[in-house]
Order: C-alpha cells, then sequence, then structure tokens
C-alpha cells in the first residue's frame, strides 16, 4: 500500500490535470464508496486506497513533491471511520426495531408488494409503520359525463366514498380517457407531509347526434327534397345550440357543408368546425302528386346515378 | 450521544450547513436540552452527505435524490434480508422448491423481455464481477 502508485491507482498519466485527477476519482469513488456500494465488501478497502491517492494528487504541493520523490504515498490515509452502511445495513442480528432501522430506511422500494398475497402483505406492511414523513397516497376514479359537458366544459360535483364532496371542473374539450389531476385531493400525507393527488378520469358519453373526431364535430342531417333541390336554408343543431345554414341548390345525400368554428373549444382559443353530412329523405308515406310529377318528369328517366358501376 | 460541536470537527462542515441539512430532512437527530443530539449513525450519514456534495459535486437537488434513493436500497435490502433468513429456516425441501421456483420466473422473464434486460440490469447492490 505505502509503495503504491497513486497514478496507477487513480488510473490516471503522470501528465495528467488536476481536473483529470478529478474526473477519475469520481468515476472510481461511484463504484467504490461503500455506502452507495453496501453489497460490494471490497469496496471500503478499494475506495480507502482511491481516495488516498486522490488526496495526495488533488493537492498540487503535495503531488510536486511526490513527483520529485521527496515524499511517498504513506501516510495519506484518510482517518478510518464507520461508514453510514455499517449502521444502515445492520442486518438481522440487532436487537430492537428502532436500532435496525434507524429513522431513515425507506420501505418506498417495495410498500407496494404488500398487495401481492394474502399472507405474506403484513411482513410488508410493518415497514409502512415508520415515522417518516410521506406524501400522501394518489387516489384514482372515474368519472361518466355527458358528450356535450366534454366539449363545452362543465362543473361535476362527486360524492367520494368516503362521504367527502369534490368540486370537479372539467374543461372544455375534455377527451374520453383523459386523467385530470386535482392537486391535494388524495390521500392525506403523514407527519406533516402534502396529501397525494386525486387522478379523475373522464369517459365521455356517446351522443345520439354528434360525433367528434378530434376537434372537430361531425352529424348527419335529414334534409327534405324541396330543401334539397331548392337549396333552403334549415336549423343544424350544434353543440352550443341551432344555427341556421344555407343549402346549395341541389345539394345531395352525402354532401358535406362545414360550419367553421362550430366543432370544440381547444386549450389555445381557436376552435374546431361541424362538418354537417346531408341525407335528402324522401316523404315517409308515398305522394300521389309526387309520383305524378316524377313519371312526367323526362329528364329524370334519363339519369343514372349506378352508370359508374356497369362494367365499361 | 455526539453534539453539533463534535460533528461540525469531525465532518468538516459549518453550522449554516448543518442546520440546513437537518432542515431538509436529511439528518433526523433528536433534540435535548442542550441542543442537537447525534447518533454515531446520524455522523455517519452526515459524513456520506459530505462526501456527496464534495467528493461527488452533487448539489442540493442531487443529494436529495441520492439520499432518497439510498433509503429506498438500505429498506430494500433488509426486505430481501428478512425474506432470505425465513426462506433459510425452512427445512430443505421447502428451500429447493422456492429457488427452483425463483430460478425458473428469472429466467422466463429473460426470454420474454429481453429487449429491457441487459444494459441496465444489476445484480440488486451486489459484489463486483
Amino acid at each position: 500500500m505505502a509503495s503504491a502508485d497513486p497514478y496507477k491507482i487513480l488510473e490516471v498519466k503522470r501528465d495528467a490535470s488536476q481536473e483529470d485527477i478529478r474526473k477519475a476519482y469520481r468515476r472510481l469513488a461511484k463504484k467504490l464508496h461503500p455506502d452507495l456500494n453496501p453489497g460490494n465488501r471490497d469496496a471500503e478497502a478499494k475506495f480507502k486506497e482511491v481516495s488516498a491517492a486522490y488526496d495526495l494528487l488533488s493537492d498540487p504541493e503535495k503531488r510536486a513533491r511526490f513527483d520529485r520523490g521527496e515524499i511517498d504515498a504513506s501516510g495519506a490515509e484518510r482517518p478510518q471511520h464507520r461508514y453510514y452502511r455499517d449502521f444502515a445495513d445492520a442486518g438481522a442480528g440487532a436487537s430492537s426495531e428502532h436500532f435496525r432501522r434507524g429513522p431513515y430506511a425507506s420501505d418506498a422500494g417495495f410498500a407496494d408488494f404488500g398487495d401481492a398475497d394474502d399472507i405474506l402483505s403484513d411482513l410488508f406492511g410493518r415497514a409502512a409503520r415508520s415515522r417518516r414523513p410521506r406524501r400522501g397516497a394518489d387516489v384514482q376514479y372515474r368519472l361518466p359525463i355527458e358528450f356535450l359537458e366534454a366539449v363545452n366544459g362543465a362543473t361535476k360535483r362527486v360524492t367520494l366514498p368516503d362521504g367527502s364532496v369534490l368540486d370537479v371542473t372539467i374543461p372544455p374539450g375534455t377527451r374520453d380517457g383523459q386523467v385530470l389531476r386535482l392537486r391535494g385531493k388524495g390521500q392525506p400525507g403523514r407527519e406533516g407531509a402534502p396529501p397525494g393527488d386525486a387522478l379523475v378520469e373522464i369517459e365521455v358519453r356517446p351522443h345520439p347526434i354528434f360525433t367528434r373526431r378530434d376537434d372537430d364535430i361531425h352529424i348527419d342531417l335529414p334534409v327534405s327534397l324541396v330543401e334539397a333541390v331548392t337549396g333552403a336554408r334549415v336549423p343544424v343543431p350544434t353543440p352550443t345550440g341551432p344555427v341556421t345554414m344555407k343549402l346549395p341548390k341541389g345539394a345531395n345525400t352525402g354532401t358535406v357543408l362545414r360550419l367553421k368554428g362550430k366543432g370544440v373549444k381547444r386549450p389555445d382559443g381557436s376552435q374546431g368546425d361541424e362538418y354537417v353530412t346531408l341525407r335528402v329523405m324522401l316523404p315517409e308515406s308515398p305522394d300521389p302528386e309526387l309520383e305524378r310529377f316524377v313519371a312526367n318528369w323526362s329528364a329524370g328517366k334519363a339519369h343514372n346515378p349506378r352508370q359508374r358501376m356497369e362494367a365499361g | 450521544m455526539i453534539t453539533v460541536q463534535e460533528v461540525l470537527t469531525i465532518v468538516r462542515v459549518d453550522a449554516a450547513s448543518l442546520e440546513a441539512w437537518i432542515e431538509a430532512g436529511w439528518l433526523v437527530p433528536r433534540r435535548d436540552a442542550a441542543g442537537w443530539a447525534f447518533s454515531e449513525m446520524d455522523l455517519a450519514r452526515a459524513r456520506l452527505i459530505f462526501d456527496l456534495k464534495h467528493d461527488f459535486g452533487l448539489n442540493d437537488e442531487g443529494v436529495a435524490v441520492a439520499l432518497e434513493l439510498l433509503d429506498q436500497i438500505y429498506g430494500l435490502r433488509r426486505a430481501l434480508r428478512d425474506v432470505l433468513s425465513g426462506v433459510s429456516a425452512q427445512p430443505e425441501s421447502t428451500r429447493r422448491r422456492i429457488a427452483d421456483d425463483v430460478r425458473q420466473r428469472a429466467a422466463s422473464e429473460q426470454y420474454a423481455d429481453i429487449s429491457s434486460a441487459p444494459p441496465y440490469r444489476d445484480r440488486f447492490g451486489g459484489e463486483e464481477s
């Protein structure tokens, strides 16, 4: 040990800069610091070597004297002391629970394992009694809302299993499956730590006439033969109430018209559009006058809407 | 019990920093009539914090993360050791059954999860190979 070369121990060249030496030390210390490597039994001895070498080479004056051969690497060791792992890792032999745990050990790495097995759960639950401050757990809820509440925004009052009441603000444009986080509405924290959050998963119920695709609203709109042929003004439902739309003359089944800005409000204030797909509808019961009129309509007889389906 | 003065001398830290470590919950010494009273464990932990800051160059956020993870590791080690000593107390046939079961799980996991397993997995606080 006394004759070991500190440059070799740190794995640096003799002309390494102070910065290189510092980096080399940090790299080795990460692997060898006994508290950071509790399962590595050799770490302590190696770490002592490495830190002694570093103490010598990180001090430019000592390093220069060593390089000139005025001093050797002995006597540079740090005074021996007990590492944190000696206490934190004090093992199963210790008598009292407090001495074993100390105030520091955390069960956060396995607190969820207790759920896995009826027989074993209270073994892991034991650690949950520790008195460290700990943030409360998040709680999860599912909240079904109506289609228009999701599109336009709403406030929903929810009664929790413990009887308390929570007002949930649904922002306009909320999507099916979206999770709203309500800060501080979860389980209370322990020992003065903050409470957890409530995570509310939104389930949007379907609407009888509207469907949503991204931020656009789609709707099928039945129109009468007369409205379609003459290009009438017709009322159209939108999420914020009916508006009047002028049909183009001769509008057909399948024609899609766009109502700009009548879709879903986006967080940036802009809005999607509503797309209206027309369905031209004949009267519900046969009408003799219409039948006579159509029978005498010569151009109509020549019109073949299946032309493109027939083989060339 | 160890006094603040002794900790300041041994760890080479100033009083304001030590106070801040306690404030942050990194150290939990007891309080008695004379002020803070540190255990051997508190002192060793103060040394560890000093090493993290000075040898590893961690800032306060880094130290907080490192301590949180270390506390979890030591908690996990204790839990694992308890489980292992519970298993060791079983008759040989039971121990063999448990060992076979664990081995099988580890093997099937490797095949199922081969893409994510190799680069990051380490034996839990294990020996250097």
